[in-house]
Protein backbone atom coordinates (compact mmCIF):
# COMPACT_ATOMS: atom_id res chain seq x y z
CA UNK A 1 0.00 0.00 0.00
CA UNK A 2 1.55 3.46 -0.96
CA UNK A 3 0.91 6.61 1.08
CA UNK A 4 1.57 9.93 0.54
CA UNK A 5 5.17 11.52 1.80
CA UNK A 6 6.78 15.01 2.27
CA UNK A 7 10.17 15.86 0.75
CA UNK A 8 11.59 18.03 2.49
CA UNK A 9 14.68 19.70 1.26
CA UNK A 10 16.75 22.17 4.26
CA UNK A 11 19.63 24.09 3.20
CA UNK A 12 22.35 25.03 6.24
CA UNK A 13 25.21 27.36 6.69
CA UNK A 14 26.90 27.00 9.95
CA UNK A 15 24.33 26.16 12.57
CA UNK A 16 21.23 28.00 10.52
CA UNK A 17 18.85 25.70 8.62
CA UNK A 18 16.63 27.00 6.16
CA UNK A 19 13.15 24.83 4.69
CA UNK A 20 13.90 25.69 0.94
CA UNK A 21 10.83 23.29 -0.26
CA UNK A 22 8.00 20.57 0.95
CA UNK A 23 6.83 18.38 -2.08
CA UNK A 24 4.19 15.63 -1.57
CA UNK A 25 5.32 12.51 -3.21
CA UNK A 26 3.54 9.24 -3.60
CA UNK A 27 6.01 6.79 -1.83
CA UNK A 28 7.19 5.18 0.70
CA UNK A 29 8.97 7.02 3.89
CA UNK A 30 12.08 5.28 5.72
CA UNK A 31 9.86 3.79 8.86
CA UNK A 32 9.68 5.95 12.30
CA UNK A 33 12.37 5.65 15.08
CA UNK A 34 11.36 5.51 18.32
CA UNK A 35 9.37 8.75 19.33
CA UNK A 36 10.01 8.86 23.35
CA UNK A 37 12.99 7.62 25.36
CA UNK A 38 15.64 9.41 23.78
CA UNK A 39 16.27 12.66 26.15
CA UNK A 40 19.79 13.49 26.51
CA UNK A 41 20.65 11.74 23.31
CA UNK A 42 23.43 13.00 20.79
CA UNK A 43 22.90 13.15 17.20
CA UNK A 44 20.84 14.28 14.38
CA UNK A 45 17.00 13.75 13.62
CA UNK A 46 13.78 15.32 12.80
CA UNK A 47 10.61 14.95 14.32
CA UNK A 48 6.74 15.43 12.58
CA UNK A 49 4.89 16.80 15.45
CA UNK A 50 0.71 17.72 15.79
CA UNK A 51 -0.57 20.71 17.33
CA UNK A 52 -0.26 19.22 21.26
CA UNK A 53 3.36 18.81 20.27
CA UNK A 54 2.84 14.91 20.31
CA UNK A 55 5.98 13.46 18.20
CA UNK A 56 3.99 11.08 15.59
CA UNK A 57 7.52 10.35 13.28
CA UNK A 58 10.72 10.64 14.34
CA UNK A 59 13.59 9.97 11.81
CA UNK A 60 17.49 9.48 13.10
CA UNK A 61 19.62 11.24 10.63
CA UNK A 62 23.61 10.29 10.11
CA UNK A 63 24.90 13.86 9.94
CA UNK A 64 23.29 15.65 7.40
CA UNK A 65 24.90 19.07 8.36
CA UNK A 66 28.25 17.69 8.85
CA UNK A 67 31.10 20.00 10.48
CA UNK A 68 33.41 17.08 9.38
CA UNK A 69 33.90 14.69 6.85
CA UNK A 70 34.76 11.46 6.28
CA UNK A 71 37.91 10.75 4.09
CA UNK A 72 37.58 7.54 1.89
CA UNK A 73 40.20 4.13 2.48
CA UNK A 74 42.05 4.00 -0.92
CA UNK A 75 42.41 0.01 -0.36
CA UNK A 76 40.74 -2.49 2.43
CA UNK A 77 43.48 -2.17 4.35
CA UNK A 78 43.85 1.23 4.99
CA UNK A 79 41.89 3.50 7.06
CA UNK A 80 38.67 5.49 7.15
CA UNK A 81 38.98 8.78 8.61
CA UNK A 82 37.60 12.09 9.66
CA UNK A 83 38.50 15.78 8.12
CA UNK A 84 37.08 19.25 9.98
CA UNK A 85 35.23 21.15 7.04
CA UNK A 86 36.04 24.99 7.37
CA UNK A 87 32.73 26.22 6.07
CA UNK A 88 29.81 23.94 6.93
CA UNK A 89 27.15 24.83 4.15
CA UNK A 90 25.03 22.73 1.83
CA UNK A 91 21.50 21.31 1.35
CA UNK A 92 19.81 17.86 2.54
CA UNK A 93 16.33 15.92 1.82
CA UNK A 94 13.90 14.65 4.52
CA UNK A 95 11.00 12.53 3.70
CA UNK A 96 8.37 12.51 6.09
CA UNK A 97 5.07 10.72 6.24
CA UNK A 98 2.18 13.17 5.37
CA UNK A 99 0.27 12.19 8.64
CA UNK A 100 -3.34 13.60 9.89
CA UNK A 101 -2.79 16.33 12.25
CA UNK A 102 1.02 16.91 11.60
CA UNK A 103 1.91 20.49 11.85
CA UNK A 104 5.34 20.85 12.18
CA UNK A 105 8.72 19.48 11.70
CA UNK A 106 11.37 20.15 14.28
CA UNK A 107 15.19 19.75 13.84
CA UNK A 108 17.16 18.62 16.38
CA UNK A 109 21.17 18.18 16.12
CA UNK A 110 24.35 18.08 18.14
CA UNK A 111 26.56 20.86 16.85
CA UNK A 112 29.83 21.90 17.77
CA UNK A 113 30.65 25.26 19.28
CA UNK A 114 31.51 28.03 16.95
CA UNK A 115 34.95 27.99 15.65
CA UNK A 116 37.43 30.91 17.38
CA UNK A 117 39.81 32.93 15.05
CA UNK A 118 42.80 31.71 14.36
CA UNK A 119 41.96 27.71 15.45
CA UNK A 120 44.55 24.71 15.16
CA UNK A 121 44.33 21.88 13.24
CA UNK A 122 44.61 19.72 16.14
CA UNK A 123 41.91 22.12 18.30
CA UNK A 124 39.06 22.20 15.69
CA UNK A 125 39.09 17.98 15.00
CA UNK A 126 38.79 18.35 18.80
CA UNK A 127 36.22 20.71 19.11
CA UNK A 128 34.33 18.98 16.32
CA UNK A 129 34.72 15.70 17.79
CA UNK A 130 33.16 16.73 20.88
CA UNK A 131 30.25 18.61 19.39
CA UNK A 132 28.84 15.88 17.58
CA UNK A 133 28.33 13.69 20.58
CA UNK A 134 26.83 16.88 22.57
CA UNK A 135 22.66 16.21 23.32
CA UNK A 136 21.11 17.24 20.96
CA UNK A 137 18.99 20.64 21.11
CA UNK A 138 15.86 21.74 18.80
CA UNK A 139 17.89 23.93 15.95
CA UNK A 140 14.88 24.94 14.20
CA UNK A 141 10.88 24.13 13.63
CA UNK A 142 9.17 24.86 10.20
CA UNK A 143 5.02 24.47 9.71
CA UNK A 144 4.49 21.60 7.41
CA UNK A 145 2.34 22.01 4.09
CA UNK A 146 -1.35 22.34 4.56
CA UNK A 147 -3.06 19.39 2.59
CA UNK A 148 -3.18 20.49 -0.74
CA UNK A 149 -0.42 23.33 -0.66
CA UNK A 150 3.09 23.58 -0.97
CA UNK B 1 30.95 26.58 -13.56
CA UNK B 2 28.34 24.33 -14.93
CA UNK B 3 26.60 25.84 -18.28
CA UNK B 4 23.85 24.20 -20.54
CA UNK B 5 27.07 23.46 -22.85
CA UNK B 6 28.73 21.08 -20.15
CA UNK B 7 26.51 17.86 -21.51
CA UNK B 8 23.17 16.63 -21.54
CA UNK B 9 20.65 14.76 -19.95
CA UNK B 10 19.03 11.67 -22.02
CA UNK B 11 16.99 9.66 -19.62
CA UNK B 12 16.57 7.51 -16.95
CA UNK B 13 16.75 3.81 -17.34
CA UNK B 14 15.53 1.24 -14.85
CA UNK B 15 17.63 -1.60 -14.11
CA UNK B 16 16.51 -3.06 -11.44
CA UNK B 17 12.45 -3.39 -11.15
CA UNK B 18 10.63 -4.78 -8.57
CA UNK B 19 6.62 -3.24 -9.11
CA UNK B 20 5.73 0.38 -8.56
CA UNK B 21 8.29 3.34 -7.45
CA UNK B 22 5.31 4.14 -4.97
CA UNK B 23 6.26 0.84 -2.88
CA UNK B 24 9.90 0.18 -3.06
CA UNK B 25 13.49 1.77 -1.96
CA UNK B 26 14.46 3.68 -4.82
CA UNK B 27 18.34 4.22 -5.64
CA UNK B 28 19.09 5.97 -8.28
CA UNK B 29 22.86 5.84 -10.25
CA UNK B 30 23.71 9.35 -11.59
CA UNK B 31 26.62 9.32 -13.87
CA UNK B 32 29.02 12.42 -14.09
CA UNK B 33 32.21 13.04 -16.18
CA UNK B 34 31.10 10.15 -18.83
CA UNK B 35 31.45 11.68 -22.42
CA UNK B 36 28.27 10.63 -24.52
CA UNK B 37 30.82 7.76 -25.98
CA UNK B 38 31.38 6.39 -22.59
CA UNK B 39 27.88 5.86 -21.20
CA UNK B 40 28.38 2.32 -22.19
CA UNK B 41 31.15 1.96 -19.48
CA UNK B 42 28.88 4.21 -17.29
CA UNK B 43 26.23 1.46 -17.81
CA UNK B 44 28.54 -1.48 -16.91
CA UNK B 45 29.96 0.71 -13.51
CA UNK B 46 26.20 1.09 -12.11
CA UNK B 47 25.80 -2.98 -12.68
CA UNK B 48 28.72 -3.26 -11.22
CA UNK B 49 27.63 -1.37 -7.82
CA UNK B 50 24.11 -3.47 -8.06
CA UNK B 51 26.47 -6.89 -8.14
CA UNK B 52 28.32 -6.10 -4.96
CA UNK B 53 24.95 -4.45 -3.05
CA UNK B 54 22.89 -7.50 -4.09
CA UNK B 55 26.19 -9.65 -3.01
CA UNK B 56 26.20 -8.15 0.67
CA UNK B 57 24.35 -9.13 3.42
CA UNK B 58 21.67 -8.34 4.30
CA UNK B 59 20.96 -6.66 0.87
CA UNK B 60 20.94 -10.70 -0.62
CA UNK B 61 17.36 -11.39 1.12
CA UNK B 62 16.11 -8.19 0.08
CA UNK B 63 16.43 -7.64 -3.79
CA UNK B 64 12.78 -7.66 -4.16
CA UNK B 65 12.99 -3.94 -2.04
CA UNK B 66 14.83 -2.53 -4.88
CA UNK B 67 14.25 -0.30 -7.73
CA UNK B 68 17.10 0.92 -9.01
CA UNK B 69 17.49 3.35 -12.17
CA UNK B 70 20.43 4.56 -14.04
CA UNK B 71 20.23 8.26 -14.96
CA UNK B 72 22.36 8.72 -18.01
CA UNK B 73 23.76 12.39 -17.89
CA UNK B 74 26.61 13.34 -20.63
CA UNK B 75 29.30 16.00 -20.08
CA UNK B 76 31.53 17.88 -22.19
CA UNK B 77 34.66 16.21 -20.97
CA UNK B 78 35.55 12.78 -19.09
CA UNK B 79 36.86 13.13 -15.61
CA UNK B 80 36.68 16.11 -12.50
CA UNK B 81 38.27 19.10 -11.75
CA UNK B 82 41.98 17.98 -10.00
CA UNK B 83 43.62 21.04 -8.36
CA UNK B 84 46.80 21.44 -8.03
CA UNK B 85 46.49 23.48 -4.50
CA UNK B 86 45.60 19.55 -2.89
CA UNK B 87 48.53 17.71 -5.15
CA UNK B 88 46.37 17.38 -7.90
CA UNK B 89 47.19 17.07 -11.91
CA UNK B 90 45.70 20.50 -11.98
CA UNK B 91 42.90 19.36 -14.88
CA UNK B 92 39.88 21.34 -14.81
CA UNK B 93 36.98 19.99 -16.91
CA UNK B 94 33.92 20.55 -18.06
CA UNK B 95 31.23 18.22 -16.42
CA UNK B 96 27.43 18.77 -16.30
CA UNK B 97 27.76 18.61 -12.13
CA UNK B 98 30.59 20.09 -11.79
CA UNK B 99 32.60 17.74 -9.93
CA UNK B 100 36.36 18.74 -8.43
CA UNK B 101 38.62 17.27 -5.98
CA UNK B 102 40.34 19.28 -3.40
CA UNK B 103 36.91 20.61 -1.69
CA UNK B 104 37.60 21.97 2.22
CA UNK B 105 41.62 21.55 1.38
CA UNK B 106 41.53 17.52 1.33
CA UNK B 107 42.70 16.13 -2.07
CA UNK B 108 40.31 12.75 -2.15
CA UNK B 109 37.11 14.74 -0.79
CA UNK B 110 35.22 15.01 -4.09
CA UNK B 111 32.03 16.62 -4.39
CA UNK B 112 29.88 17.80 -6.98
CA UNK B 113 27.21 20.54 -7.50
CA UNK B 114 24.27 18.60 -4.92
CA UNK B 115 21.12 20.82 -6.04
CA UNK B 116 21.90 20.22 -9.20
CA UNK B 117 21.89 16.94 -8.81
CA UNK B 118 18.89 16.81 -6.88
CA UNK B 119 17.05 18.61 -9.25
CA UNK B 120 18.20 16.44 -12.08
CA UNK B 121 17.22 13.28 -10.59
CA UNK B 122 13.96 14.53 -9.06
CA UNK B 123 12.80 15.18 -12.46
CA UNK B 124 13.42 11.59 -13.86
CA UNK B 125 13.01 9.46 -10.81
CA UNK B 126 10.72 11.58 -8.40
CA UNK B 127 10.23 8.67 -5.90
CA UNK B 128 14.37 8.51 -5.03
CA UNK B 129 15.26 7.38 -1.98
CA UNK B 130 19.21 7.65 -2.41
CA UNK B 131 21.62 8.98 -4.30
CA UNK B 132 24.60 8.03 -5.89
CA UNK B 133 26.95 10.29 -8.30
CA UNK B 134 29.15 7.57 -10.27
CA UNK B 135 32.30 10.13 -11.35
CA UNK B 136 34.12 8.81 -13.92
CA UNK B 137 37.59 9.57 -12.64
CA UNK B 138 41.08 7.75 -12.41
CA UNK B 139 41.82 9.71 -9.10
CA UNK B 140 40.31 7.89 -6.01
CA UNK B 141 38.23 10.01 -3.68
CA UNK B 142 34.17 10.85 -2.92
CA UNK B 143 31.99 12.25 -0.44
CA UNK B 144 29.62 10.65 1.29
CA UNK B 145 25.49 12.03 2.37
CA UNK B 146 22.38 11.15 0.60
CA UNK B 147 23.60 12.32 -2.60
CA UNK B 148 26.79 10.66 -2.34
CA UNK B 149 29.49 10.89 -4.70
CA UNK B 150 32.51 8.25 -5.64
CA UNK B 151 34.98 8.32 -8.53
CA UNK B 152 34.58 4.81 -10.25
CA UNK B 153 38.27 3.23 -9.51
CA UNK B 154 39.35 1.22 -6.48
CA UNK B 155 37.16 0.00 -3.63
CA UNK B 156 34.70 2.17 -4.75
CA UNK B 157 31.87 -0.30 -4.53
CA UNK B 158 32.61 -1.05 -1.06
CA UNK B 159 32.74 2.42 -0.03
CA UNK B 160 29.60 3.02 -1.05
CA UNK B 161 28.26 0.39 0.83
CA UNK B 162 29.33 1.90 3.99
CA UNK B 163 28.46 5.56 2.57
CA UNK B 164 24.84 3.67 2.31
CA UNK B 165 24.81 2.44 5.46
CA UNK B 166 25.01 6.04 6.74
CA UNK B 167 22.92 7.89 4.21
CA UNK B 168 19.97 5.71 4.26
CA UNK B 169 20.33 3.51 7.57
CA UNK B 170 21.15 6.05 10.07
CA UNK B 171 24.33 3.80 11.33
CA UNK B 172 27.35 5.66 12.80
CA UNK B 173 31.00 5.28 12.29
CA UNK B 174 32.25 2.31 14.40
CA UNK B 175 35.78 3.41 14.23
CA UNK B 176 37.60 4.34 17.77
CA UNK B 177 39.66 7.45 16.15
CA UNK B 178 39.29 10.54 14.16
CA UNK B 179 42.21 11.29 12.25
CA UNK B 180 43.51 8.03 12.53
CA UNK B 181 44.91 5.27 14.97
CA UNK B 182 48.50 7.35 15.64
CA UNK B 183 47.79 10.34 14.09
CA UNK B 184 45.16 11.65 16.16
CA UNK B 185 46.59 14.61 18.60
CA UNK B 186 47.90 13.20 21.94
CA UNK B 187 44.27 13.19 24.42
CA UNK B 188 42.26 13.79 22.03
CA UNK B 189 40.07 10.99 21.12
CA UNK B 190 40.55 9.10 24.28
CA UNK B 191 37.95 9.15 26.30
CA UNK B 192 33.77 9.51 24.94
CA UNK B 193 32.32 12.35 26.72
CA UNK B 194 28.97 11.47 27.97
CA UNK B 195 25.73 11.58 25.70
CA UNK B 196 24.34 8.66 23.95
CA UNK B 197 24.65 8.52 20.89
CA UNK B 198 21.13 8.66 18.78
CA UNK B 199 22.30 5.54 16.66
CA UNK B 200 21.76 1.87 16.72
CA UNK B 201 25.23 0.41 16.34
CA UNK B 202 26.99 2.32 19.10
CA UNK B 203 26.62 3.23 22.42
CA UNK B 204 28.07 4.00 26.10
CA UNK B 205 26.47 1.65 27.69
CA UNK B 206 27.46 -1.81 28.86
CA UNK B 207 24.42 -3.08 31.08
CA UNK B 208 23.04 -6.23 29.82
CA UNK B 209 19.33 -5.42 30.85
CA UNK B 210 19.52 -2.10 28.88
CA UNK B 211 21.88 -2.09 26.28
CA UNK B 212 20.35 -0.97 22.69
CA UNK B 213 20.98 -4.10 21.09
CA UNK B 214 20.31 -6.78 24.17
CA UNK B 215 18.25 -9.15 22.37
CA UNK B 216 21.71 -10.45 20.13
CA UNK B 217 23.62 -10.77 23.09
CA UNK B 218 23.81 -14.45 24.26
CA UNK B 219 23.81 -15.16 28.00
CA UNK B 220 27.72 -16.24 28.06
CA UNK B 221 28.90 -13.54 25.99
CA UNK B 222 30.75 -11.32 28.53
CA UNK B 223 30.49 -7.53 29.03
CA UNK B 224 32.09 -5.68 27.86
CA UNK B 225 33.36 -8.69 25.66
CA UNK B 226 36.83 -6.00 24.84
CA UNK B 227 38.08 -3.77 26.63
CA UNK B 228 40.90 -1.18 25.88
CA UNK B 229 43.62 -1.24 28.38
CA UNK B 230 45.31 1.64 26.95
CA UNK B 231 42.81 4.65 26.20
CA UNK B 232 45.64 6.45 24.93
CA UNK B 233 45.53 4.84 21.60
CA UNK B 234 43.53 1.94 19.73
CA UNK B 235 43.15 -1.34 20.33
CA UNK B 236 44.09 -3.71 17.62
CA UNK B 237 44.32 -6.74 19.82
CA UNK B 238 42.83 -9.88 18.81
CA UNK B 239 39.26 -10.50 19.61
CA UNK B 240 38.71 -12.62 22.44
CA UNK B 241 35.74 -14.28 21.06
CA UNK B 242 35.00 -16.17 17.53
CA UNK B 243 34.06 -14.04 14.74
CA UNK B 244 30.27 -12.77 14.09
CA UNK B 245 29.73 -13.08 18.06
CA UNK B 246 27.60 -9.90 19.67
CA UNK B 247 28.44 -7.87 23.05
CA UNK B 248 30.39 -4.81 23.31
CA UNK B 249 33.89 -4.07 21.97
CA UNK B 250 35.36 -1.06 23.43
CA UNK B 251 36.59 1.25 21.09
CA UNK B 252 33.76 3.17 18.45
CA UNK B 253 32.65 6.42 17.54
CA UNK B 254 35.48 8.13 17.33
CA UNK B 255 36.95 7.35 20.61
CA UNK B 256 39.38 5.02 21.81
CA UNK B 257 37.59 4.04 25.43
CA UNK B 258 33.98 4.59 26.43
CA UNK B 259 32.21 3.55 23.66
CA UNK B 260 31.28 0.08 22.50
CA UNK B 261 30.26 -1.22 19.33
CA UNK B 262 28.31 -4.60 18.90
CA UNK B 263 31.16 -6.93 17.16
CA UNK B 264 35.02 -6.64 16.69
CA UNK B 265 34.78 -5.98 13.12
CA UNK B 266 31.80 -4.48 10.58
CA UNK B 267 31.43 -2.85 7.73
CA UNK B 268 30.87 0.43 9.72
CA UNK B 269 34.57 -0.17 10.72
CA UNK B 270 36.57 -1.31 8.33
CA UNK B 271 35.26 -1.27 4.23
CA UNK B 272 37.15 -5.19 4.15
CA UNK B 273 34.12 -6.76 6.52
CA UNK B 274 30.36 -7.56 6.41
CA UNK B 275 27.83 -5.72 8.27
CA UNK B 276 27.68 -6.97 11.61
CA UNK B 277 24.30 -8.39 13.12
CA UNK B 278 23.14 -5.38 14.44
CA UNK B 279 23.51 -3.19 11.14
CA UNK B 280 21.93 -6.15 9.45
CA UNK B 281 19.03 -6.00 11.84
CA UNK B 282 18.92 -1.94 11.37
CA UNK B 283 18.91 -2.62 7.68
CA UNK B 284 16.21 -5.48 7.25
CA UNK B 285 13.94 -2.91 9.82
CA UNK B 286 14.41 -0.16 7.59
CA UNK B 287 13.98 -2.10 4.42
CA UNK B 288 10.66 -4.10 5.62
CA UNK B 289 7.76 -1.72 4.43
CA UNK B 290 9.85 -1.96 1.30
CA UNK B 291 9.14 -6.02 1.26
CA UNK B 292 5.83 -7.51 -0.15
CA UNK B 293 3.93 -8.83 2.98
CA UNK B 294 3.35 -12.44 3.79
CA UNK B 295 -0.76 -12.66 3.99
CA UNK B 296 -1.30 -15.45 5.81
CA UNK B 297 0.04 -17.80 7.61
CA UNK B 298 0.76 -20.21 4.32
CA UNK B 299 -0.60 -23.59 5.60
CA UNK B 300 0.17 -26.91 4.30
CA UNK B 301 1.59 -30.73 5.16
CA UNK B 302 5.16 -31.23 4.09
CA UNK B 303 5.01 -34.82 4.39
CA UNK B 304 3.31 -37.87 5.32
CA UNK B 305 4.32 -41.38 5.80
CA UNK B 306 4.35 -44.25 8.59
CA UNK B 307 6.36 -45.08 11.59
CA UNK B 308 6.90 -48.13 12.70
CA UNK B 309 5.39 -49.46 16.00
CA UNK B 310 8.17 -48.71 18.69
CA UNK B 311 10.35 -47.38 16.51
CA UNK B 312 11.67 -43.97 15.47
CA UNK B 313 12.17 -41.98 11.82
CA UNK B 314 13.54 -38.95 10.48
CA UNK B 315 12.33 -36.38 7.94
CA UNK B 316 14.55 -33.18 6.55
CA UNK B 317 13.79 -30.53 4.38
CA UNK B 318 15.94 -28.01 3.67
CA UNK B 319 16.41 -24.30 1.56
CA UNK B 320 13.44 -22.97 3.28
CA UNK B 321 14.58 -19.27 3.30
CA UNK B 322 15.85 -17.90 6.71
CA UNK B 323 13.28 -15.27 6.97
CA UNK B 324 10.24 -16.83 7.46
CA UNK B 325 9.58 -17.82 11.04
CA UNK B 326 8.28 -21.35 10.77
CA UNK B 327 6.06 -23.95 13.16
CA UNK B 328 5.83 -27.36 12.73
CA UNK B 329 3.49 -29.55 13.93
CA UNK B 330 3.24 -33.20 13.08
CA UNK B 331 -0.02 -35.77 13.98
CA UNK B 332 -1.13 -39.17 13.61
CA UNK B 333 -3.60 -39.52 10.90
CA UNK B 334 -4.18 -43.37 11.76
CA UNK B 335 -6.82 -43.57 14.80
CA UNK B 336 -6.24 -44.87 17.75
CA UNK B 337 -8.39 -43.67 20.83
CA UNK B 338 -7.27 -43.66 24.57
CA UNK B 339 -3.78 -42.46 24.49
CA UNK B 340 -1.01 -40.67 22.59
CA UNK B 341 0.41 -42.23 19.67
CA UNK B 342 3.51 -40.06 18.90
CA UNK B 343 5.91 -37.75 19.95
CA UNK B 344 8.04 -35.67 17.82
CA UNK B 345 11.11 -33.25 17.97
CA UNK B 346 12.08 -30.73 15.38
CA UNK B 347 16.09 -29.88 15.22
CA UNK B 348 17.40 -26.99 13.19
CA UNK B 349 20.41 -26.21 11.10
CA UNK B 350 21.38 -23.16 9.19
CA UNK B 351 22.77 -24.63 6.01
CA UNK B 352 23.67 -21.26 4.57
CA UNK B 353 23.48 -17.39 5.10
CA UNK B 354 19.68 -17.48 3.92
CA UNK B 355 18.64 -20.97 4.25
CA UNK B 356 17.69 -23.37 7.05
CA UNK B 357 17.25 -27.36 6.78
CA UNK B 358 14.54 -28.82 9.48
CA UNK B 359 14.79 -32.15 10.54
CA UNK B 360 12.01 -33.64 12.11
CA UNK B 361 12.52 -37.11 14.23
CA UNK B 362 9.05 -38.50 15.26
CA UNK B 363 8.50 -41.30 17.55
CA UNK B 364 5.69 -44.40 17.58
CA UNK B 365 4.79 -44.56 21.29
CA UNK B 366 2.68 -47.23 20.17
CA UNK B 367 3.03 -51.42 19.76
CA UNK B 368 1.25 -50.30 15.85
CA UNK B 369 2.45 -49.09 12.96
CA UNK B 370 1.49 -45.30 12.78
CA UNK B 371 0.40 -43.09 9.96
CA UNK B 372 1.44 -39.34 10.27
CA UNK B 373 1.37 -36.04 8.79
CA UNK B 374 3.83 -33.40 9.10
CA UNK B 375 2.01 -30.03 9.10
CA UNK B 376 3.85 -26.22 8.68
CA UNK B 377 2.75 -22.82 9.24
CA UNK B 378 4.86 -19.78 7.50
CA UNK B 379 4.37 -16.61 10.00
CA UNK B 380 6.57 -14.06 8.26
CA UNK B 381 7.80 -11.15 10.53
CA UNK B 382 9.45 -9.73 8.05
CA UNK B 383 8.41 -9.17 4.66
CA UNK B 384 9.30 -11.33 1.49
CA UNK B 385 11.52 -11.91 -1.26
Amino acid sequence: MASSTIRLVFSYEGDQVSLESAQRVEMLPLPSHAVSGYDGEAGFWVEVRDGADRVLHRRVLHEPMPHSVEVFPESADDQFTQAPVAEPRGSFDVIVPDIPGAQVVGVFASLPEPAPPAESAVDAAARVSAGRIRPAREIARFPLPAEDGE
Amino acid sequence: MMTATDGQVMGATQIVSNGSPARRFNLVLVSEGYQAGQMAQFATDAQSFVDALFATAPFTQMRCAFNVYRVDVTSTDSGADDPTACGGGGGAVATFFDASFCNSGIRRLLVCDSTAVRNVVTAQVPQWHQILVLVNSPVYGGSGGAIATFAVNGNWQQVALHEMGHAAYGLADEYEYWAGCGADAPGTQDHHPAGEPGQPNVTLNTDRATIKWGGLIAAATALPTMANPDCAQCNRGASPVPTGTVGAFEGAHYYHCGAYRPEYECRMRDIGFEFCAVCMQTIRKTMDPFMDRQIGPWVGVQFTGVVAAGAGRTWFTFNWPAVWQVVWLVVPTTPRPGAPQIAWRTRVERAGADVITYWITITNLTPSDVAIEARYAILSGFGVC
